[in-house]
Parts: C-alpha cells; sequence; structure tokens
C-alpha cells in the first residue's frame, strides 16, 4: 500500500518541480546580465548596471526561494489530506496511518532533493554562463579531486552525505510534528499555532546545536593537523542528535495521529 | 453479525458524553436506520465504525475486524461533508478508487457519472454542492464493500435528488452487505428501511426495530412516530 499512497503523495508534489525549467531559464536570463553588463556602452551609466543588478539579485532570490516554497507547498499538503475534510478520504482509506505519515515524510524529502538538485542545475547554469565561470567551476572540481586524497576526506563525505539525509527527514519530521500538534491544541488559529510550535521547538534545538558547533570549533583549534579527523567526530555527533530528534519527532507524531486525531 | 457494538461509549476531552453504553447487533443484507434529532451522536458513532475516532470504552466489530486499515477495505463511508480535494478531477478520483479498494467497480461509477450528466474531466471545485455530493455517492456506491456508512447522504441536497439519491442507494449496495443510514429526515428514508434505531442525546437508544413492523403494530409512519418519541426530550444530555 505504500507505493500507492507514495504515488499520489508524490505526484501532486513533484508537479511543482515542473517549474524548474522556468528557474534555469531565470539563472540563463540573470547569467546573460551580467554579461551585458561587460558591454562599453553599459559601463558609462550607472543606472543600467543598477537596474541589472537588481534584476539578478530577484532572479537568485527566485531560485533560492525555490525548495522552500516547494517545501512549503508540501507542508500544505499534509495539512489539508490529515486535517481538513480531505482527512474523512485519508484516513478511511485501508492504509495504516504509519504508512500514510512514512509516505507523507519520505515523499517531501524526494522532492525537496529534487529541487535542490534542480537548484544545483541553475546554479550551474550561472557559473558556466558568466565571465570566468568555466575556469572557476574547471577549478573547483579540480580541488575537490585532489581533496580525496586527504586522509579522512572520503569519510567526511560519507558523513556529510548522511548528515544531509538525516537532517532533511529531521527538519520534516519537526514541520510534521508542529502542525499535527498545533492542530490538536489550538481551538482557532491553529496554522499560526503550529509555527508558534515549530519555532519554539526549533529555538531549542538551534541551542543545541550551536552547543555543538561550539564544539566544533574548539575542535578544529586545538588539533590543527588533524582538523578533519575532528570534524569528521563532530559530524558523527551531530548525526547521533539529528538521528535522536528524528526519532522523537517522527513516532512523536505517529502516536498522536493514532491515538489523538479528532477531525472536525 | 455483520457489525456489533457493545457497550460503546464515547466522550470527548472536555467531559462530553456524546455515547453511553450503546449496544446493537446488524446482520447482512439489511439496511438500518439511524434516526435522531441534531447532536444526539450518529456522527460520532458512524466516525467510530469506520475508524476515524476511538471508542471510549467498550467494543466495535466489523465482520470480526476492530476498526481501522483492516475494517476499511470492507466499509464503504460517505461523510455528511464534501471531502475530495477540490483541485481533483471527477476521472482522477475514479483512478484513485481504483487504486485503494479491489471492491471498486469503475464501469458502475462511469455509468452513474453519466446518468448524473457529470463530464469525468471536470473539476470537483466546478461542481455545485448538490453535484458534489452526487460525485461522491456514486464512488461510495460503486464498491462491492460489505457495510455502507451513509452520514446524512440526502441532507444537502433538493428534493427531487433525493429520489435519485435513495434509488442509487438502493439499486447500487451488494445484497450481502448491509446498509447504516444516518439522517434527521425521516420521512424521505423510510420507505428504504429495514430497521430502524431512535437515537437520544447521550447515545440512548429510545426505539428500535423492524420498520415494517413497527409500522404495522403502530398504524403510522416512522417519521410520525419519532416526532412523539422525541417530543418530550430534552434539547442536551
Amino acid at each position: 500500500m505504500f507505493r500507492k499512497v507514495f504515488k499520489y503523495d508524490f505526484r501532486a508534489m513533484g508537479k511543482f518541480l515542473l517549474l524548474a525549467p522556468a528557474i534555469w531559464a531565470l539563472n540563463l536570463a540573470a547569467a546573460g546580465l551580467i554579461r551585458l553588463l561587460d558591454l562599453p556602452f553599459m559601463t558609462e551609466y550607472i543606472f543600467p548596471e543598477l537596474i541589472a543588478g537588481a534584476t539578478v539579485f530577484f532572479c537568485l532570490a527566485a531560485v533560492g526561494f525555490f525548495p522552500v516554497g516547494i517545501l512549503i507547498l508540501c507542508l500544505r499538503r499534509y495539512y489539508k489530506n490529515f486535517f481538513s475534510d480531505e482527512g474523512y478520504l485519508t484516513f478511511t482509506l485501508p492504509v495504516s496511518r504509519e504508512t500514510l505519515l512514512w509516505s507523507k515524510t519520505v515523499s517531501t524529502g524526494a522532492v525537496c532533493v529534487l529541487a535542490g538538485v534542480a537548484e544545483l542545475i541553475a546554479g550551474l547554469i550561472f557559473i558556466l554562463t558568466i565571465p570566468d565561470g568555466t575556469s572557476f567551476f574547471v577549478e573547483l572540481f579540480r580541488d575537490l579531486i585532489s581533496a580525496f586524497s586527504e586522509p579522512g576526506f572520503t569519510l567526511f563525505v560519507v558523513l556529510l552525505f548522511f548528515n544531509f539525509v538525516v537532517t532533511l527527514a529531521d527538519e520534516i519530521a519537526t514541520l510534521h510534528f508542529s502542525i499535527t500538534l498545533g492542530h490538536m491544541v489550538a481551538k482557532k488559529h491553529k496554522i499560526l499555532a503550529a509555527f508558534g510550535l515549530w519555532y519554539a521547538i526549533n529555538f531549542g534545538k538551534r541551542l543545541v546545536t550551536q552547543g555543538f558547533s561550539l564544539l566544533f570549533l574548539f575542535a578544529i583549534f586545538s588539533a590543527p593537523d588533524g582538523a578533519l579527523t575532528a570534524l569528521n567526530g563532530v559530524m558523527i555527533l551531530f548525526l547521533l542528535l539529528r538521528s535522536g530528534s528524528f526519532t522523537g519527532f517522527y513516532f512523536g507524531n505517529r502516536h498522536l495521529l493514532k491515538t489523538r486525531l479528532a477531525l472536525g | 453479525m455483520l457489525l456489533e457494538l457493545r457497550q460503546v461509549c464515547k466522550q470527548y476531552n472536555n467531559g462530553n458524553v456524546v455515547i453511553r453504553d450503546l449496544n446493537a447487533d446488524l446482520p447482512e443484507g439489511r439496511i438500518l436506520g439511524l434516526l435522531g434529532p441534531n447532536g444526539c451522536g450518529k456522527t460520532t458513532l458512524i466516525k467510530m465504525i469506520s475508524g476515524l475516532l476511538p471508542v471510549t470504552s467498550g467494543s466495535i466489530r466489523i465482520d470480526g475486524r476492530l476498526p481501522g486499515p483492516d475494517s476499511a477495505g470492507i466499509i464503504s463511508y460517505l461523510p455528511e461533508r464534501p471531502y475530495f480535494d477540490p483541485v481533483m478531477k471527477a476521472s482522477e478520483l475514479l483512478d484513485y478508487f481504483s487504486d485503494f479498494y479491489p471492491d471498486f467497480h469503475r464501469d458502475t461509477a462511469e455509468r452513474l457519472l453519466s446518468d448524473l450528466k457529470i463530464d469525468p474531466k471536470s473539476r470537483m471545485k466546478t461542481l455545485s454542492k448538490g453535484n458534489r455530493e452526487k460525485v461522491q455517492l456514486a464512488l461510495v456506491m460503486s464498491r462491492q464493500a460489505r457495510l455502507y456508512l451513509l452520514d446524512e447522504p440526502i441532507a444537502g441536497v433538493d428534493p427531487a435528488s433525493r429520489d435519485y439519491i435513495l434509488e442509487t442507494i438502493v439499486g447500487q449496495y451488494n445484497r450481502g452487505a448491509s446498509v447504516v443510514i444516518s439522517t434527521h429526515l425521516i420521512r424521505d428514508v423510510e420507505t428504504i428501511l429495514d430497521e430502524f434505531v431512535f437515537m437520544g442525546y447521550g447515545g440512548a437508544v429510545m426505539a428500535a426495530g423492524d420498520v415494517r413492523e413497527t409500522r404495522a403494530r403502530e398504524g403510522r409512519s416512522l417519521d410520525e412516530l419519532f416526532r412523539e418519541v422525541f417530543s418530550y426530550v430534552p434539547q442536551s444530555f
């Protein structure tokens, strides 16, 4: 049944990824404007540069907002499917609530990752189109390849990948938990309550992660020769912390949905 | 018994007892009218049977199964409100039901939509409230379920459409199944009912029995009997 639920969740949210070509076009336009700035007749006037600069800024801001916008649309679907009148359909399907929640978590994560990939492609388009962008990219790529020969770098990349996956899962689980709890505790302004809860939870989480960041800095400065090894150690700690947080919020949400859900 | 309710109680978090010690059995092949005034707990009871709400105490069994994903496969539930995503097309809803319910008959649903002159390509948000309810009913009644739970199926539609809806219910339901219809519009539904339960406030059973026998014994319609039974019931529990 997971496959079927996931298919509908992913299809409903994945359609927003069709906006990706528009984002790429925006980036191409921004890079094109930067190229135009190099034209001799343009450099004599400040005004066109300002206009072009502002346009480039808004193009890039739109690109940056893309994954966030997609995440917001995914959360809207979560709220509508579970807590609006659509919940009468969702929760009377022959599917367990665990499967429904897991599908929402996985599909949101998958769509966000794809939005991130679309953003990376947009970045590549931008870098490769601006003047000297290609040489910058080649140099960056060469540095990255040579970095793999350093001891501990491969482990760092693996840890970075797992940290990314777990952090994304944790953020989604926290958002879902906040929405569920906000819906259950507030009589009115349920979305505002969910946002407040998310902010409070995030504030607590940030306090802990800031503490670990200090630990990270201390590790780097106290072991300049083995900085990468120290960094990997802190990454493992982050991984454990995020895994614990994800487990708590995911299963907390699952418990609320199974035992306390009351549709209006 | 297809549906067994034993000492079912429902108390909300605010302390409100909506249903208290309700016992009932429903065999296969019967149409039961769950009749009562507004706020007496009809919708709450249907939500508990469908698995949307947990019982506070007591037990509900549907063909021996507890309410949940297992029982959802044999229950066809029509809530008292529009519950489809407004941006979905009727044809997409047919795909959705086909995917999740193996007992769903797509050709039956398409025929019902055609009878209703509803274009399968139309989105739910473009349909009138009455037509949305008819689409819901068409989908719900196109399943070969064991138990149909219909919560106020005729409350929001005009009198002419009510006849169509009642005909659809009687014409489409699986003969080996049972139907529970919750409503306070007794005059409209009593002709299709086999059994009835008059629910009072707090889920108290004020009267119950076979519809034809009761009408013959009392010498009046169920609607008249309902008016007499509930003429002295306090409006809050």
